[in-house]
């Protein structure tokens, strides 16, 4: 599905370059389910956004369905992600001003698809994570565990192959996050990949495998049972 | 869909933060209700005479020349010029026209003083093709006496019955029949005309004046006493027309001269010449400069400058919205993000913001089209604009409105739209965009140039208000306060000296005269020779006063005497003004004489006028005129003396002009009393310049708001950069004080770069402004001290005021 060779990024203060990935290799497959672990500083977030194309690396290679998308052009790696990469984040990143069903309808008006099949595809979402009545309210009015099935919803409306979620339970208690991480197995299970960026070793128990980062560097990956 | 979504979002965003986008919004709409007020009327002044159909294809004849070391540039014609120019192929219609004198007219019904009287040639609806109301076209002329009124005209004097056959009565007797009558003419037009009578009729009259010499005046190509027009083919080209009427015009003048000397070479001849040139009657109210024009029209560079400055309102309005907009970018950086992150590109957030900003626009274009329509009477009224009657909606062509406002909403939104779209959205997603250092220097710049502008606005404003001043102080050579002018003083007729004896009786009354020209109207041009010096040929402006003139206006003798009142030699003799003398090079009065230029060709002898006196130098014009070398003449019995100049005791000029309306009255009880102040007449030499000072000090105030608003967008913007900064200072301890100079060090340095950048500015406008007068003030210091020093603590307030508060809603979130 997605993997990276020899992948670096450093970013460049002034004349400061600080590395913030060092020759990481990651397979990611389909439908695969993946923790990545480590303290804040270890290059999560990096790895998030080159994975995500919303970055390019420094060095090494992306691999995405098997073509190289590191060194694409913004404008090609937008194109590529409108349909292909769903995203969740921490603090839900809801747009204020649209209510909760153009929240979720947001990246279809991207991708041109018919008012039919958006409202469909909508729908679909609405009715799969139970947000049919709140449909016409605006995330200010929701819970934090509402606005981040929302999120959810909008993740995977465009139905991704990929979905990457950057601890997606920071901003929630520990049973709004059990119910994430439950709707995020779900989703799973329809086959998109996850690739789930956190700081919890429970929620990290989840994944099917689990990548260990630190200042960088990949130190330890595998199969959870063998962690 | 995306674009409803972006319309929606744009909606939402107005909602959401209603307190911003009211002032965004109100900014807007004022910016934009004001240029467009400025752009009506610059419409207004550029769509003079465009009424007429085909107004394109008809053309004035002007003329230039010279008469000794004097230029003519005149807008009146010598009489035989139409009958060259209507022979020409091509020449479809030409017409003369002669403006009559005030006068009074007398319907059975009722009757008025009318200003607007002209005899013209029956070519003149066929040049013109005004519709007519009532009457044909072709038919109006027919008879000699027959006049055409306008339809205000015939509902002054018939109300609503049907004019044609009735007849209206001049004071002079005589009967005119009406024939027709037109539509109203619009108020932009330099034609104000609302009586047309037929040229024959005058014709009949110059023929009565001049008797034998009639011939003479009708051919003279060297008196200039009538408009000619004319209207072309579209296959004539305007150019070839013109060289064959400078041709033949030239032919025919140089012919009269050489009859006029006998075909012996004479100097004083050989230097008179007068050419025509067409100008298209479209062009006619936006160039003056010309001498004798019917309606004195408008500054062309007014109106550039009134042009200029709807588009500096325009750009500085759609400055500021970008100001405003992005100087609370942090709130839009999340929905950017996200909308980048998931799939939308450069270009779609690019659309969306040009979108908002247009819509935006629109929004304030609907409430800038309210205020308008509520403040255009006290807009005419404030700057002294008349733009005819009706509503403001009457004088706009939607489709630029439409244009421009969507051109403002594209430059509004072209900052935000770039400034957007090209964010990270990752950086922005972990909260580590904060505007940048170049956002701010753009913004400084903006922000300077608004203060430049701004105090040089002042300043100019100052400085015309100054210049004012010094206009309605300074010494106009005579003393304007307490004079009275009563006009149509010719409808004494010969009972003049005796009622002048009665006011004279009036313990109010100080002083009485009869004069044909007063300061503030147009006198008439003579030619003269000074007969010491025979190749001097001059031009002089010549007025007729009777002996009790110089004494009632308050004119000083310089040398020689005045005119006595029982001497009647002095109708041979004259005065002249200080600048006649010195253009004459008489400095003591021993055997200077003037002679009439055109007189003595025929039987009779040439007119020879003794010098006597000498006063000091009157204003008649502006002080934006030198003052013209000036002849003064006594009348000769059975001129028509237009006013009566009477003099009033200090602080009797109410019980003066009651008394001497009374003596009016009781000699003419059917005349009616017309009168102004003289010192009236000066306030209207200024009324240009009156207004534009008054447009100059409003755009100063305004263009002083406009820079708080961008300093407002620049302040929030600098404390969104700097917030980190700040709260660091406010953890360590430092005080408010010192925390907002550390933040606006920078920002002040803009302001006091933009003040101090308006010193570059201020004394080229102010200089420019002031070399459009003959005579101007000194401006002093204080015209650029005061606004600089006025703005800098406005700014320095601003910024204080703006600072504190945004740090403090920043630092509560």
């Amino acid at each position: 599905m997605i993997h990276t060779r020899n992948l670096v990024k450093a970013y460049r203060n002034g004349f400061v370059e600080t590395p913030a990935l060092s020759n990481v290799n990651l397979d990611i497959g389909k439908g695969e389910y993946v923790a990545v672990m480590g303290p804040s500083g270890s290059g999560k977030t990096t790895l998030f956004n080159i994975l995500g194309l919303l970055e390019s690396p420094t060095s090494g290679e992306v691999f995405f369905k098997g073509r190289e998308v590191g060194s694409l052009p913004e404008r090609q790696r937008t194109r590529l992600r409108r349909g292909s990469v769903g995203y969740l984040f921490e603090d839900f990143n809801l747009v204020e001003e649209l209510t909760i069903e153009e929240n979720i309808e947001l990246p279809l008006i991207y991708q041109n698809l018919s008012v039919k099949a958006r409202k469909s595809k909508l729908n679909e979402a609405l009715e799969r994570f139970r947000l049919g009545h709140k449909r016409r309210v605006f995330p200010r009015q929701l819970t934090n565990l509402q606005q981040q099935t929302v999120a959810i919803a909008r993740a995977v409306v465009y139905g991704p192959e990929l979905l990457l979620a950057d601890e997606p339970t920071g901003y929630l208690d520990s049973a709004s996050g059990a119910e994430v991480m439950d709707l995020l197995s779900m989703v799973n299970e329809h086959g998109i990949a996850l690739v789930l960026f956190t700081h919890s070793q429970q929620e990290a128990q989840r994944a099917q495998r689990i990548v260990h980062l630190f200042d960088g560097h990949v130190v330890r990956e595998g199969k959870q049972d063998l962690i | 869909m995306r674009w409803t979504s972006f319309i929606k979002v744009a909606v939402r965003n107005i909602l959401l933060h209603r307190g911003f986008s009211l002032v965004s919004l109100i900014g807007l709409s004022f910016g934009i209700a004001l240029a467009f007020l400025v752009l009506a009327y610059v419409n207004y002044e550029t769509s003079y005479d465009t009424d007429y159909p085909q107004s394109e294809n008809i053309y004035r004849l002007i003329s230039h020349g010279r008469i000794g070391d004097d230029t003519i540039s005149s807008a009146l014609t010598p009489l035989p010029l139409m009958a060259v120019a209507a022979d020409y192929p091509g020449v479809e219609a030409c017409t003369r026209m002669v403006p009559g004198a005030s006068k009074l007219v007398k319907s059975d019904f009722a009757s008025f003083k009318e200003d607007h009287f002209f005899y013209v040639d029956s070519g003149f609806f066929n040049v013109f093709r005004i519709p007519l109301f009532l009457g044909e076209r072709t038919h109006v002329f027919q008879d000699t006496n027959a006049v055409v009124i306008s339809r205000s005209v015939s509902r002054r004097y018939f109300g609503t019955r049907n004019p044609v056959g009735e007849q209206l009565t001049l004071d002079n007797g005589w009967k005119l029949t009406v024939s027709g009558v037109f539509y109203d003419l619009p108020q932009n037009t330099h034609l104000q005309v609302d009586f047309i009578a037929n040229w024959q009729l005058a014709l009949q009259r110059m023929k009565t004046a001049y008797q034998k010499d009639f011939d003479d005046w009708n051919q003279n190509w060297f008196a200039l006493n009538t408009y000619t027009y004319l209207r072309i083919n579209e296959s004539l080209s305007p150019d070839t027309l013109n060289s064959y009427l400078q041709q033949r015009t030239s032919l025919l003048s140089r012919q009269q001269i050489e009859r006029m000397s006998g075909g012996l070479v004479n100097p004083d001849l050989e230097k008179m010449d007068v050419n025509t040139t067409l100008q298209p009657i479209t062009e006619i109210h936006l160039n003056q400069g010309l001498d004798h024009e019917i309606q004195k029209g408008a500054s062309s560079a007014y109106v550039s400058v009134f042009t200029a400055i709807a588009l500096f309102i325009l750009i500085i309005t759609a400055i500021n919205f970008m100001n405003l907009t992005t100087a609370r970018a942090s709130r839009r950086f999340r929905e950017v993000a996200v909308r980048k992150t998931f799939g939308a590109g450069r270009r779609h957030l690019i659309w969306q913001f040009f979108i908002e900003s247009i819509l935006f626009c629109f929004l304030a274009l609907g409430l800038a089209l309210v205020m308008m329509e509520l403040f255009f009477s006290r807009f005419s009224q404030l700057f002294d604009i008349h733009m005819g009657e009706g509503a403001f909606i009457q004088h706009i062509d939607f489709g630029w409105v439409v244009l421009i406002t969507l051109l403002v909403g594209i430059i509004a939104g072209s900052y935000p739209s770039f400034f957007f779209s090209g964010l990270h959205s990752p950086a922005i997603l972990k909260g580590q965009v904060r505007p940048g250092r170049s956002g701010i220097i753009v913004r400084g710049i903006l922000v300077a140039f608004q203060i430049c502008i701004s105090v040089a606005l002042m300043s100019v404003s100052m400085a015309m208000q100054g210049q004012l001043q010094f206009v309605r102080k300074a010494p106009q050579g005579y003393d304007p306060e307490n004079l009275l002018a009563i006009e149509r003083a010719y409808a004494l007729g010969n009972r003049a000296d005796s009622v002048k004896r009665v006011m004279m009786t009036s313990e109010a009354v100080e002083g009485i005269s009869s004069v044909l020209y007063l300061p503030g109207q147009e006198t008439s041009i003579m030619s003269f020779k000074n007969v010491t010096d025979t190749s001097q040929v001059v031009l002089l402006a010549t007025n007729m006063v009777d002996s009790m003139f110089f004494e009632t206006i308050g004119a000083g003798l310089i040398k020689g005497r005045l005119f006595s009142a029982g001497d009647i030699h002095d109708s041979s003799r004259v005065i002249i003004n200080e600048s006649a003398a010195h253009l004459l090079g008489f400095t003591n009065l021993e055997n200077c004489k003037l002679e009439v230029i055109g007189s003595g060709l025929g039987s009779e002898e040439a007119m020879v006028l003794e010098v006597i006196g000498i006063v000091n130098d009157i204003h008649f014009e502006s002080l934006k005129q030198p003052v013209r070398p000036m002849v003064f003449i006594q009348p000769e019995p059975g001129v028509r003396m237009e006013h009566l100049l009477i003099k009033f005791r200090e602080g009797e000029d109410a019980v003066g002009i009651k008394t001497v309306e009374a003596i009016w009255k009781n000699t003419l009880p059917d005349e009616p009393f017309g009168y102004f102040k003289l010192s009236e007449n000066i306030e209207r030499f200024y009324r240009e310049e009156v207004r534009f000072a008054r447009i100059g000090g409003v755009l100063a105030f305004l263009s002083v708001i406009f820079a708080i608003l961008g300093l407002i967008g620049m302040v929030s913007f600098v404390v969104h950069s700097k917030i980190k900064t700040m709260r660091v200072s406010r953890i360590l301890s430092a005080s408010q004080p010192i925390i907002l100079m550390g933040t606006f060090r920078g920002v002040s340095a803009y302001v006091f770069a933009g003040i101090f950048s308006s010193l570059l500015i201020s004394p080229f406008v102010i200089n420019y402004w002031l070399s459009g007068f003959y005579y101007s003030f000194q401006p002093s210091g204080l015209c650029l001290v005061v606004p600089l020093i006025a703005m800098s603590i406005i700014s320095m307030v601003t910024i204080y005021l703006v600072g504190i508060k945004v740090f403090k809603i920043i630092s509560r979130r």
